[in-house]
C-alpha cells in the first residue's frame, strides 16, 4: 500500500530522476527552487508526463512507461493543493467544495466540509473575498471532498506570514490525523519540512538523495546540497594530507611532514592556530586539511570515503575573546569579525578565519542565542577565537 | 423607404457572429494548447485580418466559383454561393473570424492554467472544465470577441462585394448601400445609412464595456 515512485524526465539541461515510497505518513521533499520538486508532484498527479518509469498508488498503476499506462489525472484520485490554491473564482465557497461531488451527495458532503473546516457563514462568498488562510481551508476542503487516496501539497505555506504559517501547519497535521491519507509535500523551507514531515528526501539538481527519517537526515544530510538546504551555513572543501596505517592517538599534527614544501599548508603549525584531535584510536585513520578554515583533523578511513567537504552548523561554533575560554573545543582557530546580524532571539556573526600572518581565509557563520551569548555588541574587525569540535562536523560528499 | 440593407446586414452579421463564436473559440482553444505548429495555425487564422478584404473576397470567389471543384459539387445540389445572400454570410464570417479567434485565445492564454489542472485532479471531465471553469473565467474576453465580430461583420464591405456583389434587396448590405448611394449622388441616403451603422456599432461597443465592467466588479466581489 502507499505510493511508489520511480520516474525520469528530461529537459534540455535538466534531468529529473527520482525514486521514493510514501507510506501512511507525511513525506516531505526538501529542495531549493528549480530543483524539480513541483515537477515531481505534477508527474504523480498526471499533469506532466514523465519520460520513463513507474508510479503505483495503493496497487493501482498510475503510470508505467513499459506497459504503456498513463492514467489521466481524472482517474488517479490524487489530490493536489496548488501553491496559489487555484480556487475557481467564478464559484462560491460552497460551489468550489462541491464541484467534484456527485449531485445526489453534494449537499451533505459540502455541509460536512464546511463544518469540518469552520467555514460556516462563508458558503456563498466568492474566493476573492477570503483571506489567505481561509483560501487554504477551502482548497483543502475541495480536495478532500473529491475523496483522493493521496494528498500532494505544493509549497503550501511559502507565501504566508509566520503566525498564519504556524496555524496552517497545525491544520495540515489535523487533516492527516483526521482523514488518514498519505501526504506528500514539497517545500524549500527546512522549518516547514521539519515541523510537518515524518520522513523526507532531499532533491538537488533533479536528483533525490538522502531519504530517511527527518531526524536522521537533519543530523547527517550526506551531501553538500543537503547540508545547505537543511540550513547548514558553513561548508568547506577538505583534502587528504595523509593516510596512516595505524593512527597514534596522541599525535599532534600527524602527517605534516608529508605536505609538499612551499605550500601554504601548515608545515610548522602552531598549537595556537590549529590543534588536532584524533577521531578515534582504532586504525586506520586519515588526516585532512581544510584550507578555508585553516584546520586539520583526523577521521576513520571507512567513514571518510568519498567525503569531499565538511559542514558545521552555526550554533555549534564557539566564540571567545580569550583562547582559554574555548578549552572545551578540540580545535581552535583565529578569526576576525566581519559583521554581526542581529535577529530577534539570536545573533549571527560572520567571521573570517585568519592565519598567523594575518591573511584572511574562509568565512564561518556563528550563531548564538541571545540568552547565552557572552559577546554581544562586538565591533566589526574585532579579533577573536573560534572553537570547533570535529564530532560536530557533517561529512559531506 | 427600403430598409432591406439594414435587415439584411443585421441578419447576415448575426448568423456570421454565431458561426464565428463556435469556430473561433474552438480554434482558439486548440491553438492555445498546441505544442507544435501553433505559429503556423495562428498565422493562417489571423491572415483574413491583415489581408485586404478584396483579396479575401477574391480567394472566396475562386474557391466557391463555378470553375472550382467545390463550386461544381455544390451546384449539383442547386446551391450557389456567388452573388447570393449565403455569400454575404460567408464573406462576413471569414473576415470577422480572426477577431473572435484572437480575443478568445488571448483570454485562454491569460487564464491561470492551475485552474484547469485543479479541475483535472478533482476528477472533472474536460468538457466540464471547459464549460464550468474556463468559459466563465474567460467570459469578458469572449464577450469582447463576440461584439467585435458582430461589429466587423456588420461593416464588412470588400470581401462581400467580391463574393456576393451588389444586388439591392438580395446582397446589398449597409456598407455597400453607402457606397452605392455615394456613387449615385444620393447623399441623403448615404448619411442615413452612415448614421445607422455608426449608431449600431457604438451601441455594441458601449454594451460590451458595460458588461465587462460589471464582470470585473463581480470578480472583485
Amino acid at each position: 500500500m502507499g505510493l511508489t515512485v520511480a520516474i525520469e524526465k528530461s529537459y534540455p539541461g535538466f534531468t529529473l530522476e527520482t525514486a521514493f515510497d510514501v507510506e501512511d505518513e507525511i513525506f516531505a521533499v526538501l529542495g531549493e527552487s528549480g530543483c524539480g520538486k513541483s515537477l515531481t508532484l505534477k508527474c504523480i498527479a498526471g499533469i506532466e508526463k514523465p519520460d520513463r518509469g513507474r508510479i503505483v498508488l495503493n496497487d493501482r498503476v498510475l503510470y508505467d512507461s513499459e506497459a504503456g499506462i498513463n492514467l489521466p489525472p481524472q482517474q488517479r484520485r490524487v489530490g493536489y493543493l496548488f501553491q496559489q490554491y487555484a480556487l475557481f473564482p467564478n464559484m462560491t465557497v460552497a460551489e468550489n467544495i462541491g464541484v467534484a461531488v456527485p449531485k445526489d451527495k453534494r449537499e451533505a458532503v459540502v455541509a460536512r466540509f464546511i463544518r469540518d473546516f469552520s467555514l460556516d457563514g462563508m458558503e456563498s462568498q466568492a474566493p476573492a473575498t477570503l483571506s489567505g488562510g481561509q483560501k487554504q481551508q477551502v482548497a483543502l476542503a475541495r480536495m478532500l471532498a473529491a475523496d483522493p487516496e493521496l494528498i500532494l501539497l505544493d509549497e503550501p505555506l511559502s507565501a504566508l506570514d509566520s503566525n498564519l504559517r504556524m496555524e496552517l501547519q497545525l491544520q495540515i497535521l489535523d487533516v492527516f490525523d483526521r482523514y488518514r491519507k498519505p501526504i506528500l509535500f514539497v517545500s524549500h523551507s527546512r522549518d516547514e519540512v521539519y515541523a510537518l514531515s515524518h520522513r523526507l528526501g532531499i532533491i538537488h539538481g533533479g536528483h533525490m538523495d538522502c531519504v530517511g527519517a527527518k531526524e536522521e537526515v537533519f543530523a547527517n544530510p550526506e551531501t553538500q546540497a543537503g547540508a545547505r538546504v537543511t540550513g547548514c551555513k558553513n561548508i568547506a572543501g577538505i583534502e587528504v594530507v595523509a593516510a596512516e596505517q595505524a593512527a597514534s592517538a596522541s599525535a599532534e599534527m600527524p602527517g605534516i611532514s608529508e605536505i609538499p614544501a612551499g605550500s601554504e599548508k601548515p608545515d610548522e603549525a602552531e598549537a595556537s592556530r590549529t590543534s588536532v584531535v584524533s577521531a578515534a584510536p582504532d586504525p586506520p585513520a586519515v588526516s585532512f586539511w581544510c584550507e578555508d578554515w585553516q584546520l586539520s583533523f583526523k577521521g576513520r578511513a571507512e567513514e571518510m570515503e568519498g567525503i569531499a567537504a565538511i559542514g558545521i552548523r552555526a550554533h555549534e561554533i564557539g566564540v571567545a575573546l580569550d583562547r582559554e575560554d574555548l578549552a572545551a573545543f578540540p580545535i581552535v582557530v583565529r578569526g576576525r569579525l566581519e559583521r554581526s546580524l542581529p535577529m530577534p532571539f539570536e545573533t549571527f556573526r560572520f567571521i573570517r578565519v585568519v592565519d598567523d600572518e594575518g591573511r584572511l581565509h574562509g568565512r564561518l557563520t556563528q550563531a548564538a542565542p541571545e540568552k547565552d551569548d557572552h559577546l554581544p555588541d562586538l565591533p566589526a574587525g574585532s579579533d577573536l577565537w573560534l572553537g570547533l569540535d570535529p564530532g560536530d562536523f557533517l561529512k559531506l560528499k | 423607404m427600403d430598409w432591406s440593407p439594414l435587415t439584411l446586414s443585421l441578419r447576415a452579421a448575426g448568423i456570421a457572429t454565431v458561426i464565428t463564436f463556435f469556430i473561433g473559440i474552438f480554434a482558439a482553444w486548440k491553438v492555445a494548447w498546441m505544442r507544435h505548429g501553433a505559429g503556423i495555425w495562428d498565422a493562417v487564422f489571423t491572415l483574413p485580418l491583415v489581408l485586404p478584404p478584396t483579396v479575401v473576397g477574391f480567394f472566396l470567389l475562386v474557391f466557391f466559383g463555378k470553375a472550382s471543384g467545390i463550386g461544381k459539387w455544390l451546384a449539383q445540389f442547386g446551391i450557389q454561393i456567388v452573388f447570393t445572400w449565403v455569400g454575404v454570410v460567408i464573406a462576413s464570417t471569414v473576415v470577422a473570424f480572426p477577431l473572435m479567434y484572437r480575443t478568445a485565445r488571448g483570454a485562454f492564454e491569460q487564464m491561470d492554467t492551475d485552474l484547469i489542472d485543479a479541475g483535472r485532479t478533482l476528477g472533472l471531465s474536460e468538457t466540464a472544465i471547459f464549460w464550468r471553469v474556463v468559459f466563465p473565467n474567460c467570459l469578458p474576453g469572449i464577450i469582447s470577441g463576440t461584439v467585435l465580430t458582430f461589429a466587423r461583420a456588420l461593416g464588412e464591405f470588400g470581401a462581400t462585394i467580391m463574393l456576393a456583389g451588389n444586388i439591392p434587396g438580395k446582397t446589398q448590405t449597409l456598407a455597400i448601400a453607402v457606397y452605392s448611394a455615394v456613387q449615385l449622388g444620393h447623399y441623403e441616403a448615404a448619411y442615413r445609412w452612415v448614421a445607422v451603422i455608426v449608431t449600431i456599432s457604438l451601441l455594441s461597443i458601449l454594451g460590451m464595456n458595460a458588461v465587462n465592467a460589471r464582470q470585473k466588479q463581480k470578480g472583485r466581489g
